[in-house]
């Protein structure tokens, strides 16, 4: 019987027969690599496409969000552990081929379709089919993914994508290596490349208190964003609540994380914002240009929009995102 | 032998082994896939689509 390498991600995983991968999803049968997830999400829902966060991708739009089990990662604060971290055997999903997904998608008038939850990459084959079938239809697809993806599956993927938020979950490999069980470098080029492919990028950093909340850290994820993505690109900081094998540790601090959001604003990022913590200004849009309100938001609601064909109504600056 | 004869059977012995090694080496190196083939039964439970969807608890 053949050992089999899955080359998806960066782990490179060695799968002997009747084995799987450390995604837990993809599985050697006989000498052959098959997923078990395809067609198979045990999680479909509606939700508005600021709580992915994506805060400069059609605002105030309704995202059809799916995930199957199973994640390439092992965070140790994942917020979605129970699918994320799940066996599929041990999961209950729904049969829902990729022409299934863009029906419903079609027939309920969502404008976009976000692979999100847990690791769309490791479900790579079902997103990338489901993501051309839709792009036919004319709906939009999202990643919400940690970017550890190998570099020619994540150009296959990302032809067919149009907006990402991807995780930037600390700026040391220490982090990466210790909390994630990944490594940074594989994310980093992940960001650049997609960044460089044209797609919408925006980025989250979760704060978590004193494992990755230290100032210096905050100012060099800052400068590393601003150099290699551009200083227009959205940054979300995100509150952490305890939860799976961080239950220790307390909850972001609103705080710390407008501490963050300073820095970045001090870095020359144009759009910082704060997650999972109510702000009075870190979830609105202001204007770079003349710094007046374009977007107000209070959770993932949209309370007012007032940008003119992406423009700033004041003073005409372009805005980066995708507007309609 | 003559000194022909012994480099052709050189030849010919280091051939085999070489492809040997070969042989053997493709047998025990990992197959590499970076798509993996679709498995047409599910593992865990199924249950049926909803008609309505929910927004999720689920972060993202």
């Amino acid at each position: 019987m053949m050992t089999v390498q899955c080359e998806l991600c960066p782990k490179m995983c060695l799968i002997e027969p009747g084995q799987s991968g450390e995604c837990r999803v993809r599985i050697n049968i006989d000498g052959v690599l098959r997923t078990v997830v395809y067609g198979y999400p045990c999680s479909i829902h509606d939700d508005p496409v600021e709580k992915k966060p994506l805060f400069h991708f059609l605002p105030a739009s309704r995202i059809l969000s799916i995930a199957t089990a199973g994640c390439n990662l092992h965070c140790l604060f994942c917020q979605n552990w129970e699918i994320s971290q799940a066996n599929p055997e041990d999961t209950l999903a729904y049969p829902c081929p990729p022409e299934k997904l863009v029906q419903i998608a079609k027939e309920n008038n969502f404008a976009s379709i976000a692979y999100t939850y847990t690791e769309p990459i490791i479900y790579y084959e079902y997103t990338y089919d489901c993501s051309r079938l839709a792009k036919q239809a004319n709906i939009r697809n999202v990643l919400v993914t940690a970017g550890y993806i190998n570099e020619e599956p994540w150009k296959k993927l990302l032809e067919v994508v149009d907006a990402a938020n991807i995780d930037l979950k600390g700026i040391t490999n220490e982090f990466y290596q210790k909390i994630c069980s990944a490594t940074l470098e594989p994310v980093q080029e992940a960001l650049v490349l997609a960044k460089a492919s044209g797609i919408h990028v925006e980025v989250t950093n979760l704060i978590i208190p004193t494992l990755n909340d230290k100032h210096e850290e905050i100012r060099q994820l800052c400068r590393w964003v601003k150099v290699n993505l551009g200083g227009e690109t959205p940054l979300h900081f995100s509150g952490f609540f305890p939860h799976y094998k961080m239950q220790h540790l307390p909850q972001t601090s609103l705080k710390t994380l407008e501490m963050a959001r300073n820095i970045a604003i001090e870095e020359g990022l144009d759009f910082v914002y704060i997650g999972n913590v109510q702000s009075e200004q870190g979830e609105n849009t202001y204007c770079p240009g003349c710094k007046k309100l374009l977007i107000e938001r209070v959770r993932y609601i949209i309370k007012q929009n007032r940008l003119k064909d992406g423009c700033c109504p004041d003073c005409g600056k372009e805005i980066y995102g995708v507007w309609k | 032998m003559t000194r022909r004869k012994f480099i052709q059977k050189l030849a010919s012995v280091s051939s085999a082994i070489f492809v040997g090694i070969w042989w053997l080496a493709k047998k025990v190196a990992p197959r590499k896939f970076m798509w993996a083939a679709r498995l047409k039964k599910y593992p865990g439970s199924v249950r049926t689509l909803p008609n309505t969807y929910n927004q999720s608890k689920w972060s993202g």
